[in-house]
């Protein structure tokens, strides 16, 4: 009899709520999410407002369901963008190496030096504030992580006896690269996504927190978090229920990242 | 008269470390070879003495520093020493085996498959296998794969770094037994690279001797093991028969 993995269905659990969660964001809220109310200021959670109201009356449950969308495809998005950027630097870097390697990893310790949020407001003061603009900041500044974590990757992997072999078989470089290594860090790979994820997604939120992440209307969770600290006394479910869902999310991506790990490990 | 398949003349590989006085070690020094179409070489010498940079440099893996290598056929395959890297370990069998077919360029799928298939019978695995990852096979299986990669890129050349050290005796001796059957169906020159005189002695048809970088001997086998001239080659012959 094999032990049922508690773990696994823990995780397919919540993340398959968070995902219903995020999907009703988008398509339908019991309350508009924006929509103020001056009558319900504050309310404290009952049957109505399950999650209470905010300063301005706006329902919370629909405003975390909506800043869980937003939330997630920035994490989305940036992880995408770091993680591509990543593979081909990194890829190339490590499996050619020589001088080109020398001076992209130099750059790539110039960007990596710099603590992630200062870089972003770096961006965010060029390019203005928004949705997109710290999807691009955020995605530039994770690039050097993967390009790191994936060159040397490569360096171990290149020197394996099967890459030798693929040589004689006289494959190209481009094709030993992305077809006969890449494979090969996946595990490696998985589990840096969920990391990275989890990274942007506290980001995303730290950002918004400072007041230059997503802007309002829009809702984020870390913007929900900012925009509650001064009432954390007087309508504590305001800054309860959003943080509770920031802390679903990365636990639940947290543990994807270790399944995926243990999946792909057993080599 | 057969063809030279493979000429070094006068080659040497050196290593160089470069600091304020630049180290320089001679892996291999002022090797000068033939080798025919159809023979199976071996080159023997203990751990360190440049077997393996030889190989790498036959190949084009290492730069040497000096002389002419000359490899006549156009595509050398080389079976290697750990069976546990050679093989690319999130591939399938199946795949990892069609590669050099797909390469090539010259096949449609449906004969990949056909090819694979009969490459499995062939090797001595059965079907199965093409479903498998390199991991579920053990050693002797994985060299078998090996040498099925090595006979479907088309090569009539292979060069063996101790192919068998990592087995145990019995299926050592299988493997010697299919490199030997494939040897002669295909009619492949085989370098045959080892430390082991025992294996050599039941495979190779001219062994050379190799210490410090030089090749010390070079004979057929018979007359090797009769009538051994240098120092270094009675020594090897003496140790491994007590």
């Amino acid at each position: 009899m094999k032990k049922p993995e508690y773990h696994i269905v823990f995780t397919v659990v919540l993340l398959g709520v968070l995902t219903f969660l995020a999907l009703m964001g988008f398509i339908h809220t019991p309350y508009d999410p924006d929509a103020m109310n001056g009558l319900e200021k504050f309310a404290a959670p009952d049957l109505h407002h399950i999650f209470g109201t905010d300063h301005f009356g706006r329902d919370v449950f629909s405003r975390v369901c909506k800043g869980l969308g937003t939330t997630f495809f920035v994490a989305v998005t940036t992880v995408m963008i770091g993680a591509l950027g990543g593979t081909v630097i990194g890829a190339l870097t490590g499996y050619f190496g020589g001088i080109l390697d020398e001076i992209i990893m130099r750059f790539n310790d110039v960007v990596a030096s710099f603590p992630s949020v200062l870089l972003a407001m770096v961006f965010i003061s060029i390019l203005g504030p928004g949705k997109y603009n710290v999807i691009f900041a955020l995605g530039i500044i994770f690039i050097p992580s993967y390009a790191r974590m994936v060159r040397s990757e490569f360096i171990k992997q290149k020197n394996f006896d099967y890459v030798k072999s693929a040589k004689l078989m006289k494959a190209g470089s481009f094709r030993i690269m992305f077809l006969h290594i890449f494979p090969n860090t996946t595990s490696v790979f998985m589990s840096s996504l969920a990391i990275g994820f989890n990274n942007a997604v506290l980001a995303e939120a730290g950002m918004s927190y400072l007041g230059i992440g997503v802007q309002p209307p829009d809702a984020s969770l870390g913007r929900m978090l900012s925009e509650s600290q001064a009432y954390l006394f007087t309508a504590p479910w305001f800054a309860i229920f959003p943080g509770i869902v920031i802390i679903l999310m990365i636990l639940g991506f947290s543990m994807l990242g270790d399944i995926l790990q243990q999946k792909n490990g057993g080599i | 008269m057969a063809d030279t398949i493979l000429k070094l003349e006068n080659v040497s590989v050196y290593f160089e470390k470069k600091g304020w006085k630049t180290i320089r070690t001679e892996a291999v020094n002022q090797v000068s070879f033939q080798i025919k179409e159809g023979e199976t070489v071996g080159l023997v010498g203990e751990s360190g003495c440049g077997k393996t940079t030889l190989s790498k440099a036959i190949l084009g893996f290492v730069r040497h520093g000096e002389g002419d290598i000359q490899l006549k056929t156009p595509n050398p395959q080389m079976i290697f020493q750990d069976p546990f890297s050679s093989l690319n370990p999130s591939k399938k069998i199946g795949w990892i085996l069609e590669e050099p077919l797909r390469l090539s360029g010259k096949y449609t799928k449906e004969d990949r498959k056909n090819k694979v298939r009969e490459m499995l019978q062939k090797i001595g695995l059965e079907q199965k296998y093409a479903h498998r990852y390199p991991r579920e096979l053990s050693g002797g299986q994985r060299q078998r794969v090996s040498i099925g990669i090595a006979l479907l890129s088309g090569s009539k050349f292979i060069i063996a770094d101790e192919p068998v050290s990592a087995l145990d005796v019995t299926v050592q001796a299988q493997i010697l037994k299919l490199l030997k059957e494939v040897q002669k169906e295909y009619n492949m020159t085989i370098l045959f690279i080892s430390h082991d005189l025992k294996v050599v002695y039941q495979i190779c048809d001219r062994v050379m001797v190799m210490k410090n970088g030089r090749i010390i001997e070079d004979k057929k086998t018979e007359e090797l093991f009769q009538n051994p001239e240098h120092p270094y080659t009675k020594l090897l012959l003496n140790m491994d028969t007590l």
